[in-house]
This record gives C-alpha cells, structure tokens and sequence, in this order.
C-alpha cells in the first residue's frame, strides 16, 4: 500500500495527529510579517493617500500591525499595486511575489533600515520591484535583487540614498535569479562588493545618473551574465576597490563616460572583444584621496603594433588619467590570457593623461595610442608608441610612393624602360605628380 | 550546498503547481529552506553551532529557515519524506503551507536515515537515494510517483559535530566569499569532476567481478551529467584486478 493509500485509510487520525504535531512544532526562525494591502487580492492602488498601499495602516498586514524591528516584511505582490513605504526599522525585507506590475516604492520623508545581520531581497523565488525616488534605505545585511532560482528583481533609484554599509555584507544583482538595477539620480553606497551577476545569475547594472561609489564591482564570472550599461556620461561611478571585468561581461557606454578608480585593480578575464568595445567609450580615471596609490591593470589586446586596427574591438581604451588631483603609479599586467596572446597582450588607448608626480609602468607591455599624450610624471618600464591615424597613414604612403614614383618615371625616361614591371607597379599605384612627365 | 537547481536554473521546481493548503490549525508556516539533522548534531534541545551558523545564513539571505531534529521527525511519527512533504496532503497539511524549496540533511544514514528509490529507466531496481525525499508533487493521484526531484536536496555525510562544523565551515565560505579568479590559471569554475565506476559483481553472480560491467547506471548517470555539463571531458581509467574506477572531467 502506498503512502496515499495508507493516509487515506487512516484520515481522521492523522488529521489529529498532525494538530497535536503542528501544536508541538517550533516556530519558523524569522518572524515573518504578510502584507496583504494595495498589490495583493486585486486591489491595484498606487495613490500614496490610498490607505491601503500605506505601509503603516495595520489593515494592511496579516497580523492586524505593521512590522516591529524584528520581524521581516514579506510583500507578495500580485499585481499593479504599490506600497507606499513608510520610515521604520525593520529585520530584514523581501519583495517576492507573482506578478513584477506592482512595487515598493520609497520616496521622501520615508527612511527604511534594516537590523544588522539581515538582507533584503528583491524577487526571491518570484518577482520583486523596489522604485526609490527619494528617502533612504540603508541596508544592513545582504542587499540581493533576484536572489534566487527563478527570482526576477528590479530596482530603480531615481533619487535619495541606498546604503550598504556593512564592509562583510554584500549587494548581488541577479544571484541565481535575474535582477536588474537602474540608477538615474540619488546615491547608492555599497561599502563592500558589488555583484553584478553572481553564483549562476544574470545580472544588469543600468548607469544612467546619479552617484554610485563601491568598495569592489565584479561583472559576472565563468557562469554569471552581466551587463553594465551606462547610458548617460553624467553618471558618476567611483570604485574604491577592484573593477573586475568577468568572463561573461558585456559593457555599453555613451561617449563621454567616466569611471574613476580611486581603488587599487582592474581586471579582466573576457575573451569577448566585441562584448567590450564600448571601453572606447570610456575615461578610466585614477583618482581618489590616496597619493601614490599602486593600480594594477590587466591589458588585454592583441598586440598588432602600432596600427590602427589595433583600436578596433581589441579592448581598446578610450582614455587613461593617471592621477588627477593625486598622485597615483598604474602598473600594467598580462596575468590572464583574453586570447590575444600570440605575443603578450598589449593595451591599445587613445589618449593617455600622467598626472604631475603620478607614474605610468608599463612593465615591458606595449601600449600604443593613437591622440594625446600629455606626460608630466614618469613612465618606466618602456614608453608608449604612437599610432598615426589612418589618414596621416594614407598621406605618407602617398607621399613615399609620389617620392619613388618620380623617380621611378625619372630613371625609366632615362633609362627608356617604362615597360619594367616596377615601373608599371608604381605607375598603376599612384598619381604621377604634374610636371613630370 | 550548492544543488542541481543551483547550478542550472531550468531545471528548478515548479513550484507554481503547488497551491497552498490551508492548515488545519489556521496557522500558515512557510519554510523555504529546511535542515533535517541527527540527534548527534544537537545538545539541549539546540543545534551545533555550525549547523545554527549557516541557519542563520540562509536567513541572512532571505530564506525562511528552519531547523529540525530527527526527534522531531520521530515525534511526528513520521518519516524524512513524510516531514518534508508535509502540508502537501489536507489530511497532513499541519506545518507549512508550501513545501521547502530546498531541503538539507545532515549526518550519515545511520543518524538521518536515507531512502530507497527507483532509477527512472530501470524501476525494477532499488538503491539508497534520498531522491524519493525530494520527490514530493502528487503525479496522478499519488505522491511521489514520478522519480524526479520537485525541490533541491542535499546532504551533508557527516557523523560528528566536528565534521559538520569542517564542510559547513567551507560552505559558507564559498557562498560568502566565492572564489573569483583574477587570471584564468585559477578559474577552476570551468572545471568539474564526475566520478563514477562499472558495477561490477555489484550482485553475487559467479564469476564476478570479472572485468565487465554487470549494471551501467553509475557511468550512464555520469555521462549525463557530463554531457548535461556542455563540456569536452576526458576520460581516466584506473584498472586494479577487475575492479575499474573511472572519471569523467569536464
């Protein structure tokens, strides 16, 4: 007999059973409190002055009260509607439910914190959204946005403050699940690392304002996606740790963005040139308020020599600022191999900028460039070669041909050999300059 | 633990079939993440502290956690399976509404007893799986009919405090601090290791072992997971007598 059959046989028994278990059972570890307002049961409210979107109405939560500092708010959200955060201390949050139309939404005068050695998760097992136009959420714990296997999170900061303070807590965007976080205004602190894809995820880091200043940001890894967009030049990203280019990143940046490094390390472990091709887009600037603060950095080009095409989805960079109002050592390395290694790896850049007193080791790597390089520090370790453009490339080929076709047609009308094959070469290839024929 | 689920999202329940049940006591307990340990693994009624550690964890990381001792099971009167699916059927729906998403065992067969199942090809064959635990969705009427997994579980074999605290210990610090690599010499995330063997005089047969394969489901469920891996693999085979250990890297 199977194990539905033997239940059905003995019904009323294990019914009673399993009260007198149920009664016995310890509760669940976190006490867990069930919104049950505006985005649940079919009520799609979003209007702040509606009482049930209003995180302090205690109708609107399972257990007739809103949550005390140790209990976690659970918001299941299963359709359009909004709640309407309020300032409260709180253990931990999590935004998890069917439906991603309906949101938290933290605006100004609501300041929300979480109690240390908690998290907040932003679509879990489901879907979560979070829109932040002012007021502050300082997370203490972990800060995860599609946190898990078939969690699908979005965050969008448009203004006020998101805090990670904790230097051992960390901020995952797409952990398992995907997650997506925008930022167009306001400021987002993560003390810590920021993931950006993590542990299988597929994570989207979306710059288009506002401040973003983090200890370490990593773009996926060897089975995460990640993707940083920054679509606005406006936006200012600080890194005061490690930029970690994954092996599955992809970056797109407006002309004109910047990301300064006050940090210590650039890494890159992508093979995926043409997923990168946008750090030509890009001003890594080595700043920060650390004088002589060493920077390593992985070059990851092909090294073509000092041509043009070297620039093209090679990992080349826009521009490099080696201490700006600081003093900062860049030493470049060749740790990994982005499949470019016929030689080492080279760094292709277009503009180089050496702060005065900063220093540039190229650390016998080639980096070539291809504008300005305004050098009023110290390069060691070789020197970088300039790339003329295709252009001036063009004139000098031009002008060396005009040079050897002239004499070409000097010594073929002297030497009545025009019908050589290297005079016909030379002829065919370039215009002969007037006068002399 | 890191899970099949885990480790390919497509594969996760479906949890959507589940409706919730509503309880007999009126009281709705959710648990997402349910530890199921041996008796050896507490003291005073309180789990170790590494096992509280990585509760603490996964509550750290959203899930709703609970800890439980096989004398709760027992006190139930029921099985592992019976626990953990418990909520699913009116007539036992006491504890949860939803069933754990992810369920952990800790301690050795003998501490958190380990169950027998059926291979899906080859149902007229038993072994020990803790499998059927995982296998909780009604499938035609019947519980657990079907042989796959509707949640992700695990088990830690340990059968001391001490061998606990050492694996939880590295759980916990992969999943805090994974290892990223910062040159591909250590991106050992692309490298994995199946191991598996011929059975070999797995039965008393005459004559065996005899250097031929009796049964294949340890290497065919190798295979498959190598395959389902996506990566080139090579092969080793380590002959000692008739005995052959194989593994497949990927």
């Amino acid at each position: 007999m199977n194990d539905a059959r033997k239940r059905a046989a003995g019904l009323l028994p294990a019914a009673l059973l399993a009260a007198a278990c149920a009664a016995l059972a310890p509760p669940a570890r976190a006490d867990y409190f069930h919104w049950i307002g505006a985005g649940t049961g079919g009520n799609t409210a979003t209007d702040p002055a509606d009482p049930t979107t209003q995180w302090n109405y205690p109708a609107n939560w399972q257990e007739g009260q809103p949550p005390s500092p140790t209990d976690t708010p659970l918001l299941p959200l299963a359709n359009a509607g909004y709640v309407n955060a309020a300032s409260c201390v709180v253990k931990g949050l999590r935004v998890d439910g069917p439906s991603a139309d309906g949101a938290l939404r933290i605006a100004d005068g609501a300041d929300v914190a979480t109690a240390s050695g908690s998290g907040v998760n932003v679509g879990l097992f489901a879907n979560g959204r979070v829109i932040q136009t002012g007021g502050s959420l300082t997370v203490n714990g972990l800060f995860r946005i599609g946190a898990d296997v078939g969690g699908n999170g979005s965050y969008l900061l448009e203004g006020g403050a998101l805090t990670v303070p904790g230097i051992s807590d960390y901020e995952s965007i797409g952990e398992f699940g995907t997650g997506v976080f925008t930022q167009t205004g306001g400021t987002l602190i993560v003390q810590s690392t920021m993931y950006v894809g993590r542990m299988f995820g597929n994570g989207v880091l979306n710059m288009g304002g506002g401040t973003l200043r983090v200890r370490s940001l990593y773009l996926g890894d060897a089975y995460s996606q990640a993707a940083l967009n920054i679509t606005d030049s406006a936006a200012r990203i600080e890194i005061t740790g490690g930029l970690h280019f994954g092996t599955n990143s992809t970056l797109s940046a407006v002309p004109g963005s910047t990301i300064h490094l006050p940090g210590t390390s650039l890494t890159n472990l992508s093979n995926d040139e043409v997923a990168l091709r946008d750090l030509a887009n890009l001003t890594l600037v080595l700043d920060g308020a650390k004088p002589s603060l060493g920077f390593t950095m992985e070059v990851a080009g092909k090294d073509y020599g000092a041509l043009p095409i070297g620039f093209y989805d090679n990992f080349a960079l826009g521009s490099l600022v080696i201490g700006e109002g600081t003093t900062r050592w860049l030493w470049l390395e060749d740790k990994c191999d982005n499949g470019n290694r016929t030689s080492a790896e080279a760094l292709y850049v277009h503009n180089i900028t050496i702060g005065p007193g900063s220093e540039l080791d190229l650390n016998a790597l080639h980096v070539y460039y291809d504008g300005a390089f305004i050098n009023q520090g110290i390069v060691t370790g070789g020197m970088p070669i300039f790339v003329p453009e295709p252009g001036c490339v063009a004139l000098l080929c031009l002008g060396l041909a005009a040079i050897g076709g002239r004499r070409i047609v000097t010594r073929g009308r002297n030497m009545a050999n025009l019908a050589s094959r290297e005079g016909r070469d030379a002829l065919s290839r370039m215009p002969i300059p007037r006068g002399t024929r | 633990m890191t899970t099949q689920f885990e480790a390919n999202p497509s594969n996760a329940p479906v949890f959507e079939r589940i409706e919730p049940r509503l309880l007999l006591t009126g009281e709705q307990v959710c648990v997402d993440y349910l530890v199921i340990a041996g008796n050896d693994f507490f003291s005073g009624g309180q789990a170790c502290a590494a096992i509280q550690e990585l509760a603490d964890w996964k509550d750290m990381k959203g899930f709703r956690t609970r800890i439980a001792s096989m004398s709760e099971v027992s006190a139930a009167n029921e099985g592992v399976g019976d626990y953990i699916r418990h909520g699913l059927f009116e007539e036992g729906g006491a504890w949860w509404s939803t069933p754990p998403k992810y369920v952990l065992l800790v301690g050795d067969s003998s501490q958190v007893p380990a169950a027998r199942g059926f291979c899906l090809t080859h149902e007229e064959d038993e072994h020990v799986s803790d499998n059927p635990y995982a296998d909780i969705l009604l499938y035609n009427g019947e519980p657990g009919s079907d042989n796959l997994p509707d949640l992700a579980i695990g088990r830690i074999p340990v059968t001391t405090v001490a061998d606990a605290a050492t694996v939880i210990n590295k759980i916990l610090d992969y999943d805090r601090t994974p290892y990223l690599p910062q040159s591909e010499a250590a991106n050992w995330y692309k490298n994995a290791l199946v191991a598996s063997y011929f059975e070999d005089g797995a039965l008393a047969i005459e004559g065996d072992p005899d250097g031929k394969e009796d049964f294949y489901y340890f290497m065919e469920t190798a295979h498959r997971v190598a395959d389902f891996l996506g990566q080139d693999f090579d092969y080793w085979t380590d002959a000692r007598g008739s005995w052959q250990s194989f593994a497949l890297a990927a």
